[in-house]
């Protein structure tokens, strides 16, 4: 075994000019149907996003440490206790730092999204390109990314804010570089670093480590085999190295009283934190996660599972995605690490799966019917190929369409933006809230001080790690609860205590995917507590000062007014006012109002229409008005064109 | 102008001093605690950093009513409850008056100034590092530059001169001259140049010639230091081969070099060939398994680039050349300090072909520096060597500006890379001691990427070179390789500022305790023959015999 090398060396091959001449057609018909596919699934995947899905479990943590990140300097508040790694925060903070996501997007999830659908994109391209270094014929390669971008699964979870979502481009990117064909030590470097990034993104991407150790193995030349395991491996620790020197510099690697620690962080999230279930007890959070993945697209995830099961047995060429699917997928059905997100890794290596076992499967039919040279039954083996290819297709379409009318179609965003929008007008300064990570944001840009406000995720801190607690739920006034809370509600156990005990105050939206923002009541829930002692309203006094009202000859009102009045339906202070006005001249009232929030939650009517006689006898209603002192002092005070008059009372509950 | 490059390359390096000394100077008496707390900085746990109020939003908000004052309602102020700034509190306490702002930014001047060369140089080591990492594996870069190349080649038809040069080790010499004797090349005569005050050597060769009297000629250089390069211009003078083949005394050779030398000669039509060379040691020391693992990546893999790219520093053994080339080259230059690397600069200008050969089998095995003053001077002659024929300016005819610029940088090469390896873990311990905010230390230890891939790669190379070269490696090599890792490359880097320092001093004289070789001493009584008391008799009348009809009278 010899080797030689001479000088000179004849040059290294032909010039840029005539490689670009020689660029073959076949490349560009890659280009074209590769681009028409991405660009089809990222218009599908902007389509709506930032109104569906409602925003998941992490998204609200994930985005609000962003935010943090890039206007205060540190990823704290909440306290940062290593329990996800910083990295996917730090390109999430630099995307939006860069492009001014959170000034120009109309809410902080938008924002975090723009993001996730620019990490979509890049994953779509690498997924073409992996499938294509793999073999793939440009039409299973088209299949896999149809599969990828298009399967109402992939949008449902490509969209989220989750760190998962950040680690996706680094993975593919990892096997991309793995899978090259020129062989060369610095891509396998390259691909263990950006598997150390991915990992240093999400810890769940270690899960895909076997898969890319086994991937350089059989990619490397045998000679060049040790080497490049050498450098890959290197790289991908020493990446580590940085995570952790940098953890260690700030005096936060080893677990100590009064601070936290990676180690700490990192040992309870393996070990200590609560499993979820196993995921065929209906109860679970485990079961929760897989049937929700289930109805999604239950066709496109069995398919996947076979064509792993079959790649990994059969096909050597892509076991590697087949080990890279398999692993997360046992982690998904153990009844111990199972989370939202671990779908995330499995779309990339499901897709080209499918799309390889199936290339294969043609192909295999192919070589065996055609061996026999029997042309009809080859037509009839095709045939039926195709035939089962639709099949598939049309057990499949009722889901897709089902998720994608509930993706494109629904504004699920909706009641939280009425939501913040009735917080910001109708929350008393000095209330504190308790609320989701992207609402916390949106409140914080819409100008609410961070002293008011806490995110849930903040009720994980220990004080053993010398994070402070932020006093318990009963500190807090007010709880804003959504959607994925409600549906998972043992994620934050402080927060469930303080829901278990607080009434509604408002409610957005309809259904699961309610909003709602209640008041917390300190003492605990009380059995007796009607809706209406939290607004403080009585319904009986009020209606006999409503009937006393009715009577009163100077006030006018219209019968739908009358009516609310006598059935005690009206705040008391309006009453109070309207008598007050009564006694110097004559008061029309229109109508009642409320903000349609408060409807069912046993508030009272708190606005009312009136019509002076003149424009200058609104204006002197309108200073007699401002000059009272609270209680009876309106929050807002509007003077129409022809001397109509609306007066807004503050909600009384949060008096 | 050499004048000139003196002036320029002393500049360099004085600024370069300047700049390592102003980065320790101020980055270390910032003292704990004091640096200007990063965007990763913890904030103190009993206040958790909350922000500032923000600025109050352009819509018009319902201000709900307050208690506390009576606000105007369609004014759209927010009124928030003064807070407490944590970096507020922090600038007070540093700026007590006016005189102590000032110093305050002073000090922060310089800081920032510290924190800049420290990335500055943090940078510059990483891309050394990446360097030389690059070229260390070359020879596996990609599956096309495995280069692996059948070479069979049946007819043995060159006739090989072979010089030895003695004075060094006696009783290697001996058993070099043994080994090149019994090579089964038809076409052989080996040349034992020894020096004229170089008595054992002299015997050595006598008797070898002796035995071998076909094959061995002696040869005597009538100069009084016996300095290597006139031995071996000497010996090209005095050959009568084709091909010219220098090695040094105690070289291990194989048998089938030749051949293989030969069949590289005909099938890539070079005119020098580079055989491969690796350093072996029978008495171990600490630092062997590093510089052997040296040596083989020099010649399996670093040497295979500088070939690709047509600049190829020689050694000065297992080289083979036409002699018709080599003359016309005028051979070595006197003065150089690393003459082979001297030498293979000249050709690569020349454009002359060079081909490097690696065979696991037929490795040459010459000898590794005995003690760790032999490993430095060692190291100071080999950096002091390229850095004087970069100085000297022959690599500027090379056709390309790109080739000119390789050039520089691969002979700058060896004394970078042992400045770089002895600052890497220095940088990074400053780094730690000094206290810099946590995004600077984590640069300044960016260079301990490329350093510890390096050290894995080494370990590797350690098993390939067990598993094909036949060289044991015991536990103890990999524990050595692993500790020494450190200390070896503080002794190349003060190495590597010793050559500096000769070079700029002009200092070329070989350090004659160096050539002391401990293990000479064994006195072999088999390879003194009587012929010994004659030969210290009668100088001239031996000499006058040798140089006339190559034969020792009996």
């Amino acid at each position: 075994m010899t080797s030689a090398t001479v000088s000179p060396f004849p040059r290294a091959g032909p010039g840029w000019r005539s490689r670009l001449e020689s660029v073959p057609l076949e490349g560009l018909r890659s280009a074209v149907i590769a681009v028409v596919i991405v660009c089809a699934s990222t218009v599908l995947h902007a389509l709506n996003m930032a109104s569906a899905p409602q925003r998941l479990g992490e998204e609200g943590s994930t985005v609000g440490r962003a935010w943090t990140l890039e206007h205060l300097g540190s990823f704290a508040p909440p306290a940062y206790w290593y329990e996800h790694p910083p990295l996917g925060w730090l390109q999430l903070s630099a995307w939006t730092w860069a492009t001014s996501a959170f000034e120009r997007a109309p809410s902080a999830v938008a924002a975090g999204r723009e993001a996730m659908l620019v990490a979509y994109l890049i994953s779509a391209v690498l997924l073409w390109v992996l499938a294509r270094r793999l073999g793939l014929a440009r039409w299973a390669a088209a299949l896999a990314l149809v599969v990828f971008g298009l399967s109402p699964l992939a949008v449902q979870f490509q969209r989220p804010i989750f760190l998962a979502n950040l680690a996706t481009p680094w993975i593919l990117g990892a096997f991309v570089l793995a899978c090259s064909p020129r062989r060369r030590l610095g891509g396998f470097a390259a691909s263990g670093a950006c598997l150390g990034v991915a990992t240093v993104t999400n810890y769940a991407a270690l899960l895909v480590l076997p898969a890319l150790a086994l991937q350089v193995w059989r990619s490397s030349h045998p000679a060049t085999r040790r080497y490049a395991l050498a450098v890959g491996g290197s790289l991908f620790t020493l990446v580590w190295g940085m995570y952790i020197l940098g953890a260690a510099l700030r005096g936060e690697l080893l677990p100590g009283r009064g601070h936290p620690s990676l180690i700490h962080g990192a040992w309870f999230q393996l070990f200590e934190s609560a499993g979820s279930g196993s995921i065929f007890d209906a109860d679970s959070f485990g079961h929760d996660t897989v049937s929700s993945w289930l109805a999604l697209d239950m066709v496109g995830l069995i398919l996947a599972l076979v064509a792993a099961s079959v790649a990994l047995v059969a096909l050597p060429r892509l076991r590697p995605l087949a080990i890279g699917f398999l692993v997360p997928a046992v982690v998904a059905v153990l009844p111990r690490y199972s989370t939202v997100s671990l779908v995330v890794g499995l779309l990339p290596f499901g897709a080209v799966l499918i799309a390889g076992v199936s290339e294969r499967v043609w192909s295999w039919s192919g070589e065996v019917l055609g061996r026999g040279q029997d042309r009809r039954r080859v037509r009839s083996a095709a045939a039926s190929l195709v035939a089962l290819a639709l099949v598939i297709a049309a057990l499949a379409a009722p889901d897709w369409i089902a998720g994608y009318r509930s993706l494109l179609g629904h504004d699920r965003e909706a009641a939280l933006r009425h939501a913040d929008r009735w917080i910001v007008q109708n929350v008393p300064t000095g209330r504190r809230l308790i609320v989701d990570g992207a609402m916390w944001v949106d409140l914080v840009e819409a100008g609410m001080s961070t002293r008011r406000l806490v995110q849930y995720a903040a009720f994980d801190a220990d004080a053993d790690v010398g994070i402070q607690p932020r006093g318990g739920w009963r500190d807090y006034d007010l709880v804003v609860s959504i959607e994925s809370l409600r549906g998972f509600p043992d994620r934050y156990p402080e927060v469930r205590a303080a829901l278990r005990s607080s009434v509604v105050l408002a409610v957005f939206g309809a259904g699961d995917d309610r909003v709602e923002v209640r008041k917390v009541l300190p003492e605990g829930p009380d059995r007796t507590a009607t809706e209406s002692a939290a607004s403080g309203h009585d319904p009986a006094a009020a209606a006999r000062a409503g009937t006393e009202l009715a009577r009163n000859a100077s006030v006018d009102l219209a019968p739908a007014a009358r009516r609310e009045l006598v059935e005690g339906e009206v705040d008391q202070r309006i009453m109070t006012t309207l008598v007050a006005l009564a006694a110097d001249r004559p008061v029309a009232v229109e109508d009642f109002a409320y903000d349609p929030a408060e409807a069912g939650t046993g508030a009272p009517y708190r606005a009312v229409a009136l019509r002076a006689q003149s424009p200058d006898d609104a204006l002197a209603i309108r200073r007699i008005l401002a000059d009272q002192v609270p209680p009876h002092r309106p929050a807002e005070i509007e003077v129409g064109p022809d001397a109509r008059i609306t007066v807004t009372y503050p909600l009384a509950a949060l008096q | 102008m050499s004048g000139h490059n003196d002036v320029t390359s002393a500049t360099r390096c004085t600024v370069l001093a300047v700049g390592l000394a102003g980065a320790l100077l101020v980055v270390v008496p910032t003292g704990p605690g004091s640096g200007p707390s990063g965007p990763g900085g913890q904030p103190p746990p009993s206040t958790p950093a909350e922000g500032t109020s923000l600025p109050p939003d352009d819509e018009p908000v319902l201000q709900p009513a307050d208690d506390s004052q009576v606000v105007l309602l369609d004014e759209e102020e927010q009124v928030e409850p003064t807070e407490e700034d944590p970096g507020a509190v922090e600038s007070e306490d540093d700026a007590d008056d006016g005189a102590g702002a000032l110093d305050a930014a002073r000090l922060d001047l310089v800081r920032a100034i510290g924190a800049g060369l420290l990335v500055l140089i943090s940078l510059m080591l990483t891309a050394i590092s990446t360097i030389r990492l690059r070229r260390m594996l070359h020879a596996w870069w990609s599956p096309a530059s495995l280069g692996e190349t059948d070479l069979e080649h049946e007819r043995l038809t060159t006739s090989f001169s072979l010089v030895v040069v003695g004075g060094r080790n006696d009783e290697g010499f001996g058993r070099t001259l043994e080994r090149l004797a019994a090579f089964d090349h038809p076409d052989v005569e080996i040349l034992a140049v020894v020096g004229q005050e170089e008595l054992g050597a002299r015997e050595v060769a006598t008797a070898a010639a002796y035995r071998h009297p076909d094959r061995i000629r002696l040869v005597v250089d009538r100069d009084v230091r016996g300095h290597e390069t006139r031995a071996l211009n000497t010996g090209l003078a005095a050959c009568r081969g084709d091909v010219l083949g220098v090695f040094q005394a105690g070289d291990e050779v194989r048998p089938g070099l030749l051949r293989h030398v030969e069949a590289a000669l005909a099938t890539t039509g070079a005119d020098v060939v580079q055989s491969g060379v690796l350093l072996t040691a029978e008495n171990p020391s600490w630092f062997s398994v590093r510089r052997m693992l040296e040596s083989y990546f020099w010649f399996r893999s670093r040497l295979r680039y500088y070939a690709q790219q047509r600049f190829v520093p020689l050694a000065t053994t297992s080289l083979f050349g036409r002699v018709n080339v080599l003359r016309g080259a005028d051979g070595w230059a006197g003065d150089a300090v690393a003459e082979g690397c001297e030498l293979g600069v000249r050709l690569s200008v020349a454009g002359v072909p060079v081909a490097v050969t690696w065979d696991p089998q037929l490795v040459t095995g010459t000898a590794m520096p005995p003690s760790i003053r032999a490993l430095s001077d060692e190291q100071t002659r080999w950096i002091q060597g390229f850095l004087q024929v970069l100085r000297r300016g022959a690599w500027r005819s090379l056709p390309t500006r790109r080739q000119c610029a390789l050039a520089r940088v691969t002979l700058a090469m060896p004394f970078l890379e042992a400045v770089a390896g002895a600052a890497v873990p220095v940088l990074a311990a400053v780094a730690v001691v000094a206290d810099a905010p946590p995004p600077i230390v984590l640069v300044a230890f960016l260079p301990l990427i490329p350093a510890l891939t390096t050290l894995v790669v080494e370990m590797v190379g350690l098993g390939e070179l067990g598993r094909t070269s036949g060289v044991r490696t015991r536990t103890r090599d990999w524990v050595r390789l692993l500790l020494g890792a450190v200390p070896y490359q503080l002794l190349l880097g003060a190495a590597a500022l010793r050559a500096l320092v000769r070079e700029l001093r002009g200092d070329r004289s070989p350090d004659t305790a160096s050539h002391m070789n401990d293990d000479a001493a064994g006195t072999d009584a088999v390879d003194r023959p009587r012929l010994v008391a004659r030969s210290t008799g009668r100088r001239e009348q031996f000499d006058h015999l040798v140089t006339k009809t190559g034969a020792v009278d009996r």
